[in-house]
Parts: C-alpha cells; structure tokens; sequence
C-alpha cells in the first residue's frame, strides 16, 4: 500500500536535531551502528543474506520481492539489527548479481537489471562479457555507496521536498518516465509510442482500482488482479533469448572468441567516466526515493539519460561500454534511496520497500520518528548493511568471475533445459498458477514478433510499469484540483522537461534519417 | 507474406487498440477518462503505422523491405517445437518430470549430447530443481495434470 504524502503529513512531525550537536550525536550513532553490524551473530546473518542474495540475483526470474517475502517468516525471533541485516544484506545484493545474467545470458536476474541487457548482452556476445562484467559490477558497487551515502545524509532534510509532491507532480514524473523511453526506440518515435501506448494498455488489464470493475479480463478471474511483471518480462525478454539459443546452438559469445579479457578495463571504465556513474546512481537515488516509481522505472531513466549525454548515443544497444555503466550504477543506488521514505516516513519507494515495511511491523517498530530518533542506531545499520553486503558481493563475483564469464561459452543447447526450467519457475512463482506461465507464453510470442520486425520493447515494458501510476495520479489530481492541476508549476517544469526531450528525440531521428539518406 | 508482415503487425495494432476504444466506452465515469485517451492517442499512432508501412509497400520491393531480424525458418520451427514440447509436458506431467524427459530428449536429439553427458546432467538439474526450489525455498512447481495440477489449481 502506498500512503500519498498528504496523508503521510498527518502522521509525521521529524524531530531532528540539526544542531552542531546534533550532528555530532548522529555520527556517533552512525559510526556506533557499523560495530554492531560487524558483531556477531548479525555478520553471519547478514552473510546468510548476502549468500541467498547472490544465488536468487543470478536465477532469472526469481524476484528479489519474492525472496524477501518468503524470508519474513524467519525474523520472528530475531532482534531487529540482525533481521534487517540478514532481509537487507539479501536485498541489496540481488540486483548487483542480477546484472551477471543479464550480461551473460540477456536474461534479466531481475525486473531491475532488464536495463543491463541492452548493451551488457551485446558486448558478451563481442567476445566482451568480462570488461562489461567489470563495468557494471563495479559502477553497481559505486551505485551501492552512493545510495547508501544519499539514505544517510538525507533522512532529516527530505521530508520537505516529498511533502511538496502531490498527485499531479507523481503524474507528471510518471509521464516523464514515458517520454524518456522513446529515446530507447532505436531511432522510431513511431514504433516507440505505440510500444508505450500498448504498454499502458495492458497494464490497465485487472479490477478497475475506483469503481471494482473488471477490466479488459474477458470473464477470465485469473486477469482481475492484472497482469504481473514478472511473467511479462520473462516473456518478453528471457524466452525469445532462449528460443534463439535453441536455433543458432552457438555460445553467447560465438564461436570465434575464446579470450577472457578486460575485466579490469570494466573497472577502469568506470572510474573513467565517474561522472556518469555518478549521476546515474543520484538518478537512482531520486527515483527510488519518489514512492511507487520503483527500480524498474530508474533503470531506463539512467539509461536513457545516458544515452542522450552520450558522445556516441547510436553505440547504444549494440554494446555501449556507457549504457552498461548507466544501468550498473542506478540499480543499487536506488535501493538506498527507496528505503529513505519507507524508514522516514512509512511510505515504501518500490514493491521490495513494501515488503520490508512489513519486516518493521514484525519487528515491532513504526517507520516515522522513531526511526530517527529513538531506533537511529537500526537505520543507519542499514546503510552499512547496503555497503557491507554489496562489497562482499562484488568481491566475491570477482573472484569467481572468470568462471561466470567462461558460462558464455558454452554451447547454447546445453543450457536450454536448465534455462528452460528457470524461466518456468520464475513465471510460476508470481501466483503459483499455471496461467503465469501462460502469460509468460504470451508474451514471449510478443517479444518474438518485436525482435523479428524491430519493434522496441523497453518503452511496451516501461509504460506497463508506470500505467497504473499514470492512471491513479491522473485521477487523483482531477478529484483534488480539478484540471487546474495543469497549472501547477512543478507540473510545468516537469511538463516542459518532457518535452524538450521529446523534441530533442525528434530532432536526432530525422538527422541520423538524413545521414543514412546522404550515404544511401 | 514476408513483405506484408510488418503492416499485419500494424494492422493487428489497430485491432487491439480499436477494441480498447470501444471497451473503455462501457466503464465507469470515474475511470475511464486515462483509458479513453490512452486507446485513442494508440489508434491513432497505429493508423498511422498502418498507412506508412501501406506506403512502404507501394516502392520497389528493394525498398520496402522492412528491417527483419534474419532467421532459419525451419530451425526456428524446430526451436518452437522443442519449446512447445516441454511446455506440453509441463502441462501433462508437471516440472519436476519434465525437466528431466525433456533434458535427456533435448540434448540427445538436439544437443547431440551423449548418453551419459545426457542423463548425467538431468539428474543434476532434477536435484537442483528439487533441492533449491521445493526443499529450501518451499516453492509450490507445477504439479501437471496427470497428478491432479493443471490450470485450474
């Protein structure tokens, strides 16, 4: 459930102290909490975590929400320093792992690492799977710092700045969102709005949130709660990648490249282009701290952020270097600042954060005040936790990365079963209903028909993320203001953003249009 | 037929997107007005996909070729077909028996894997399944309808 920041209002008044004194007295805690982090039994535990992290961020399909909720029953007994480390430590290494299949297999290990796919894919089929490895293991890693760093310094000062957001602010980000996927269409606005338009369609599939109609179901119940992301991305992304293993029977990276090179050049990427990553992570940061825009939605806005700064903006998707650094950075970083309103004012930032404010309540403590004050020490023992887990969990991908890469070169046929049965069971979990798997079907067909005639998918999946928001915002913002809401000046601003992407979007289509016109 | 693909594809758009149309007609006041504009806004953009692959068609036929990602038709046909088996089993026998039929069946016929390589990596990938899914994370897999599961569960 999401609390809209008018009702958070009523419930919260922070007590913080920004006085020198203040400070000093929060350092103290904040440096307090890394020892108790350290101390036994909550490093097992979080290293219990970081393990299961690991192994459920490779499975494809296995959703680090899922795991999380299927780990809740365990923290009943446990103390809330240790339980957060052991839910934590697993959360906040799913992503990072997740992006090793991406890279490897292009097959999203998670709905949040679908980003990485775009170029990480491309580069391991180049023969450059270890250097993009390097990259978006250590830009998730700087990502994960950078994160954490935002969830600590900010809890006293952004409250102010969500409680200035209303319904048509969230409408106007979610639109945001929409408009910056077309720069994702490969150069056809075109086929990149319908994708979007299809999207938002489908994603209106289910009970009809106001009145309790069924809609677009055809009398089937199995629809009334809508279609699930899970299953839709397997479909879209993870079985037409099959299938083509299946007919090339080559390794993902072809025949032709035996070498192992460039995990470091990966790292060194990196630190080459901070920047960027840099910025990619604050992306992250802002939009796993906006409720309910979720991970999914960051990962495409840093994408196509970086697409747009980029020097070489038509290298992405055929195995950009940036584009791979974009998608690693922004994938941690947005867990520490989704976690930034779920602790400080009980308004969970993804689908993951609601199923850890259940963890709260488990634990018998109220997100709200008392998170910064009276329980200071259990939240800043998150942010070490994000930097503790993800340092353990890049480290050891390192260490093993050589043989994660040499998983590429493997004839494809041969990991058809077992991938075959991933993807299955990743479907299957979401209701545990063979219709998952059905709609996993379904859309594999679609993913299928837009490979083979070049129609975009990212906006199709962007836009079924954000529809529902879309839908909801809208509505509110006309029960609350009217249309008046039009006028509101941060809905200008974000209005006149979108649009200036938009054109700028237009205007680079019909120039490289031009360029293949005059080399034809 | 392959030059006419992308403007079915267009076509089927137009479809879905009309049927969208018609259907939001019939919700409630309150939440019809995103799904209206979201349908029309759709109609439109395809129509007008429609029209330009309908152009498109109407140059040489060098030119009208619409950007088509190359492949073996018979083996993609097979490709299906393996996919279409497994997922045939799974509905019949469940996962934990299809994922070992299909391993051994695949990589014998398919893979050209060997007998042992075969069988081997079947029982492997059963244990995981089993081990992983079932006995750790208590994941409910699909039971199959000859054992009582089936779309219905």
């Amino acid at each position: 459930m999401i609390l809209l920041p008018r009702e958070a209002d009523i419930l919260i008044d922070i007590p913080f102290d920004l006085s020198e004194r203040g400070w000093r007295d929060g350092l103290d805690v904040f440096i307090g909490s890394l020892g108790t982090v350290l101390a036994w039994p909550t490093i097992g535990l979080l290293l219990v975590g970081v393990a299961v992290g690991f192994i459920v961020g490779i499975l494809p399909g296995l959703g680090g929400a899922v795991t999380l909720a299927l780990m809740l029953p365990f923290i009943y007994e446990m103390d809330p320093i240790p339980a957060f480390a052991f839910l934590l430590g697993m959360h906040a290494v799913v992503a990072t792992t997740g992006d090793i299949t991406s890279v490897l297999f292009g097959i999203p290990g998670e709905a949040t690492t679908v980003a990485t796919i775009f170029d990480g894919h491309p580069m391991a089929q180049q023969g450059q799977a270890g250097r993009a490895l390097g990259a978006v293991l250590f830009s998730s890693l700087v990502g994960a710092i950078i994160g954490a760093a935002a969830l600590a310094i900010s809890i006293p000062i952004v409250r102010p700045l969500v409680l200035s957001f209303a319904p048509p602010e969230f409408f106007m980000l979610a639109l945001l969102g929409i408009t910056f996927v077309i720069a994702l269409s490969g150069g056809n606005l075109l086929k990149g709005f319908l994708m979007a338009c299809v999207g938002a369609t489908l994603a209106l599939v289910g009970l009809d949130p106001f009145a309790g109609r069924p809609r677009f179901t055809f009398g089937n119940l199995y629809l009334w709660d809508g279609l699930a992301i899970v299953p839709v991305v397997i479909g879209l992304f993870a079985l037409p990648e099959t299938l083509q293993l299946m007919s090339s029977g080559q390794a993902i990276a072809g025949e032709q490249v035996r070498r192992i090179t460039g995990v470091m050049q990966g790292v060194r990427d990196t630190i080459s282009h901070w920047w960027l990553t840099a910025r990619c992570s604050l992306i992250g940061v802002f939009i796993g701290f906006i409720p309910g825009m979720g991970g999914a939605t960051a990962q495409f806005l840093a994408y196509a952020h970086a697409q747009q700064t980029s020097k070489e903006p038509e290298r992405f998707g055929k195995g950009s270097i940036e584009g791979v650094l974009a998608a690693g950075s922004v994938n941690n970083s947005k867990e520490g600042g989704s976690i930034i309103p779920t602790v400080a004012f009980g308004v969970p930032g993804s689908t993951s954060t609601a199923i850890l404010l259940g963890a709260f309540l488990i634990l018998g403590l109220v997100p709200g005040p008392d998170m910064l004050t009276k329980h200071l020490n259990v939240t800043f023992s998150m942010v070490w936790v994000i930097v503790i887990a993800n340092l353990i969990a890049v480290g050891v991908s390192f260490l093993f990365l050589r043989q994660l890469v040499r998983l590429t070169f493997v004839p494809g046929r041969l990991l058809v079963p077992g991938l075959l049965a991933l993807i299955t069971i990743g479907a299957y979990t979401t209701h545990s209903d063979l219709l998952d798997v059905v709609v996993m079907l379904v859309f594999g067909v679609v993913g299928w028909v837009c490979i083979r005639w070049d129609w975009p998918r990212a906006p199709l999946l962007l836009a079924f993320v954000l529809g529902g928001q879309l839908e909801r915002y809208l509505f509110l913002s006309n029960q609350l203001f009217g249309w008046d809401w039009v006028t509101r000046p941060l809905v200008l601003v974000i209005g006149a953003v979108a649009l200036l992407g938009l054109l700028y979007s237009l205007r680079r289509e019909r120039a490289a249009r031009r360029a293949s016109a005059a080399a034809a | 037929m392959k030059r006419y693909a992308p403007l079915l594809v267009a076509l089927a758009l137009v479809a879905v997107f009309a049927y969208a149309a018609y259907e939001t007609q019939t919700w409630s006041t309150r939440s019809r007005t995103f799904g209206i504009g979201l349908s029309f806004v759709g109609l439109g953009l395809a129509a007008l996909a429609l029209a330009r692959e309908a152009l498109r068609l109407r140059r040489p036929p060098d030119a009208a070729r619409a950007p088509v990602h190359g492949m073996d038709v018979p083996i993609a046909a097979a490709s299906a077909g393996w996919a279409a088996a497994f997922y045939a089993s799974l509905w019949a026998l469940g996962l934990l028996a299809s994922v070992p039929l299909f391993s051994v069946a695949y990589l014998r016929l398919a893979a050209k894997a060997s007998w042992p390589f075969a069988v081997g990596y079947a029982i492997v990938a059963s244990i995981f399944v089993y081990a992983v899914f079932v006995s750790l994370l208590h994941i409910r897999l699909p039971t199959g309808i000859l054992f009582g599961g089936g779309l219905a569960e």
